[in-house]
């Protein structure tokens, strides 16, 4: 069984690491210098609608949403609801799988296969979903740990915080707000795919009652370190750079020489980084396996390991294009797939569970 | 649910000479005839050199006699004279008459003898076999069908002396010895609380040997002591010669690189941790007490951490942690960044490196397990030679050879500076047994290192997270960062603090707040304020 602390960790360390890398270039690709405000509308977005998940979880402890849609929507309306979700954690733990090979490909290691890092990470994230999520919370605390000091660490290297920095952020809204919602799409689509792994999660955690605090915290507190490393990229590189470069975090660490110590800072960002993905990919194949099995009444390591040679081969394809990886995150894409998420799995099995509340069911 | 594996359950044939023997010698009862009895024990140990038979007429009408059966070996004769012998001259006629009438004569006889020994009754062949084989002295009577023995005698054991695998410079020094009776008795003088529960348990088809399970009732988790003692009683095996052996029938993960109970032979640690609610089994012929269920961080702790003031065990925890990290980490990082991140280096520092690695016959990562190997045997070499000659062989091994490796140009000399900074590091961890248990691990992070640089040390590394994540000591999970509701116990894990902040209650029983009790406050005596 996980803790509310640990489902805490769970959720905060898996949306720093995914949008460590891609958020600064998503929003300001978008929104410019006012990306930053699109990391506060993200993060607020990404709370209500996952505060809805993890209240449902609350509200049926000891089961998984492929249990409890069962009960509320009956054996196919459970199964569409559940599959929805586990299948987009599933593509998603394939899609970072891949990202991580790349983006040590294309940075540092470019003779490297990318079957051989990928094949790698996947395994990595097989052998903790099979142990099982009471593994992967304690996991969590040791990794949220060592994340947590790499990160303030890079920031406090990178970044000396100054008034006249931050003043370089103006003019605030100067393009209204349509850019900074729309750049706040793709942001608020990961925070969300993050804190709805409490609806698989959710049945192995303890005093179910914390569970709303402890996802919203957590997504607020990985909310500020984002906005942190936001403007930190906006203020050093500038939005034009921002935007240029693919992974502008990584852009802005390498810039960073500390003469006779450290001459590439990026490498130990990267090292944080790879950490943080391989337990989001971890958390990714553990949700959609638990999903999976409790929907079909199969065990989730039946589920773990047949996903795991699924993507097997997905994850080790000839893959040379890194913008494609930039388009499944733009704002059509993820825009999308957040509502088809709201609309197919949230918004029936809330809409269920009220009317069976209205009916006086349990 | 999935079913338990069986502890260290052995398969017999069944059906064997050897068998069929123990199982008659299980079944037979005693005998009223002294003669028969004492036929049948010859028989039973084969006429054994060591047995030693002392009959003794008793006085009184109708004649009869009694005798002292016992193993020379294992008991000391002079102590027989004079706690057996001598109380049963001492008995008036009057005593054996009133004892020879009595409804059950052993039973009168028992409670008749002057003797402060505890006196029991076996009324088997096998637990008279047994008693004679724990080194007890037994008495059998002509006419009875049963016998008495005397827990009166054991084995000479050596004096007590410093625990030589957990030296500290303070603090007391005085180790467990082979004897379970004195080290039971080194704890009980540490804790003279009658909540010490000391349980025995006898293990061991052959050797039979006597495993004391000591624990503080209502600190130690009710369910983990349920748990240990059921996988005690469930062990079914020939022969337990140290807690090592019963480690590895218990353990909830044998294949584990990591040792998830704590050796210790001394007192100090015995006592303070059952005193934090864990287990602690002595066994008879071991100077080592296992204590149980164990944690990660017990890696990093020494009985010197007791002693010390808490800034200096604080920072000898955070030095000893380092430590620790170095000897896993220090070799793959260095061929991580010798072999793909060589810009991470200085440029001065690079080109010395660059020049080194000219005319090395082997890759770095070759070369890097080579010399781990070698390190490794030469330190194994220098455990196993007699004292004489250790620190030689190691002193021997490390400059000499090291030196000739540089010079013949076999391995980089930067390698055999990390290598050396590693293996020196493994030796500041005091848990002996687990730091090279743990250094295991460090080759496939240096396989990992030396194929995927920092990302397939990384990788390496959550993995070996999950691992350690997933291990479980007595149901207990191994490594828990933060307990729930202990905010602030990771910091203490890694920091000691001042006694009067020590936490209030203990890791394995959060509800017993008693740990510390009033702590005085300070004044000055001058003054009184």
């Amino acid at each position: 069984m996980i803790n509310p602390r640990q489902l805490f960790f769970i959720i905060a360390l898996t949306r720093i690491s995914a949008l460590l890398v891609l958020l600064p270039v998503v929003t300001a690709g978008n929104a410019l210098q006012d990306a930053w405000i699109s990391v506060i509308v993200a993060t607020v977005v990404a709370i209500l609608f996952v505060w809805l998940g993890a209240y449902l979880a609350m509200k049926h402890p000891g089961k998984s949403l492929g249990q409890f849609s069962r009960d509320l929507l009956g054996k196919t309306g459970g199964a569409i609801t559940t599959g929805l979700l586990a299948i987009s954690f599933y593509v998603l733990c394939l899609i970072r799988t891949r990202l991580v090979s790349l983006v040590i490909i294309s940075h540092f290691m470019p003779k490297t296969p990318g079957w051989a890092l990928a094949i790698p990470v996947l395994l990595t994230a097989f052998y903790g979903a099979m142990m099982g999520p009471d593994t992967v919370g304690r996991a969590s605390e040791f990794l949220f740990t060592v994340m947590a000091l790499i990160i303030v660490v890079s920031m406090v290297m990178s970044y000396v915080w100054s008034a006249e920095r931050v003043a370089g952020l103006k003019p605030v809204l100067s393009r209204g707000l349509r850019p900074v919602f729309g750049a706040a799409v793709p942001a608020a689509f990961l925070g969300l795919m993050s804190g709805l792994r409490v609806l698989a999660l959710g049945r192995f955690t303890v005093e179910e009652h914390k569970m709303p605090k402890a996802t919203a915290l957590a997504l607020l507190v990985s909310g500020l370190v984002l906005l942190v490393v936001t403007i930190d990229v906006l203020t050093t590189l500038g939005p034009a750079q921002a935007q240029a470069y693919v992974m502008p975090v990584l852009a802005l660490a390498s810039s960073v020489f500390i003469e006779g110590i450290l001459e590439r800072l990026d490498l130990v960002l990267m090292t944080a980084w790879v950490l943080g993905i391989t337990f989001d990919v971890t958390v990714l194949l553990a949700s959609s396996s638990i999903l999976i099995g409790d929907s079909l009444g199969i065990g989730h390591r039946k589920v773990a390991a047949a996903l795991f040679l699924l993507g097997v081969v997905p994850v080790s394809h000839r893959f040379t294009d890194i913008f494609v990886m930039r388009q499944l995150h733009s704002i059509p894409v993820t825009g999308i797939w957040s509502a088809a998420i709201c609309v197919g799995t949230l918004a029936p099995v809330f809409i269920a569970y009220l009317i069976k509340k209205r009916r006086g069911g349990s | 649910m999935k079913p338990r594996r069986s502890f260290g359950r052995i398969p017999r044939p069944i059906g064997t000479p050897a068998e069929a023997d123990d199982n008659r010698q299980d079944q037979s009862e005693l005998s009223v005839d002294l003669d028969e009895n004492l036929r049948t024990i010859e028989s039973i140990l084969g006429n054994a050199s060591d047995l030693a038979v002392r009959r003794l007429a008793l006085p009184g009408e109708p004649q009869s006699s009694l005798a002292v059966v016992y193993l020379t070996s294992l008991v000391n004769t002079e102590n027989v004279s004079l706690t057996v012998i001598e109380p049963l001259l001492s008995l008036s006629d009057v005593a054996y008459r009133s004892a020879a009438m009595a409804a059950d004569p052993l039973e009168s006889l028992r409670l008749t003898l002057p003797t402060v020994r505890p006196i029991s009754t076996a009324g088997s062949m096998k637990e008279l076999i047994d008693s004679l084989l724990e080194g007890k002295v037994v008495m059998l009577i002509d006419g009875a069908s049963g016998a008495l023995y005397f827990d009166a005698l054991r084995p000479p054991t050596r004096l007590f002396q410093l625990p030589t695998s957990e030296t500290t410079v303070i603090g007391p020094q005085i180790g467990l010895t082979e004897s379970v009776d004195d080290n039971l008795a080194l704890i009980r003088s540490r804790l003279k609380h009658p909540r010490l529960r000391v349980e025995q348990v006898i293990i061991g088809r052959k050797s039979r040997t006597d495993v004391r399970i000591i624990y503080f009732e209502g600190i130690a988790p009710r369910e983990v002591v349920d748990e240990l003692r059921r996988r005690l009683h469930e062990i079914d095996i020939d022969m337990i010669l140290d807690p090592g052996v019963i480690r590895d029938l218990i353990t909830d993960r044998p294949y584990s690189p990591f040792v998830m109970e704590r050796m210790t032979e001394r007192p100090d640690t015995v006592a303070a941790e059952v005193n934090l609610g864990r287990i602690a089994l002595l066994v008879e012929g071991s100077p080592f007490a296992m204590l149980l269920p164990s944690q990660f961080f017990t890696l990093i702790e020494s009985a010197e951490d007791y002693y010390l003031n808490s800034l200096s065990a604080s920072l000898l925890k955070l030095l000893r942690a380092f430590a620790y990290i170095l000897s896993v980490l220090a070799t793959p990082i260095y061929v991580a960044v010798v072999n793909y991140h060589f810009e991470l280096v200085p440029l001065p520092l690079l080109l010395n490196i660059a020049a080194t690695q000219e005319g090395v016959p082997f890759p770095l990562p070759v070369a890097a397990f080579l010399t781990e190997m070698v390190l490794d045997v030469v330190r194994e070499a220098g455990i196993r030679l007699p004292r004489q000659f250790g620190p030689v062989v190691s002193i021997f091994g490390a400059i000499i050879l090291g030196q000739s490796a540089i010079q013949a140009g076999f391995v980089p000399p930067g390698l055999i500076i990390v290598a050396m900074m590693g293996t020196i590091c493994s030796f500041a961890v005091p848990r002996a047994e687990k730091a090279l248990a743990y250094r295991l691990v460090r080759f496939p992070l240096l396989l990992l290192g030396s194929i995927l640089g920092f990302p397939g040390i990384t990788i390496g590394s959550v993995a070996l997270v999950y691992h350690v994540a997933s291990l479980k000591s007595l149901g207990i999970p191994y490594a828990v960062l933060y307990p729930p509701g202990h905010t602030a116990r990771l910091a203490k894990k890694l920091v000691r603090t001042a006694e009067h902040n020590q936490p209030a209650t203990r890791p394995l029983a959060p509800t017993d707040k008693v740990r510390r009790g009033k702590v005085p406050e300070p004044r000055d005596p001058k003054n009184g304020d």
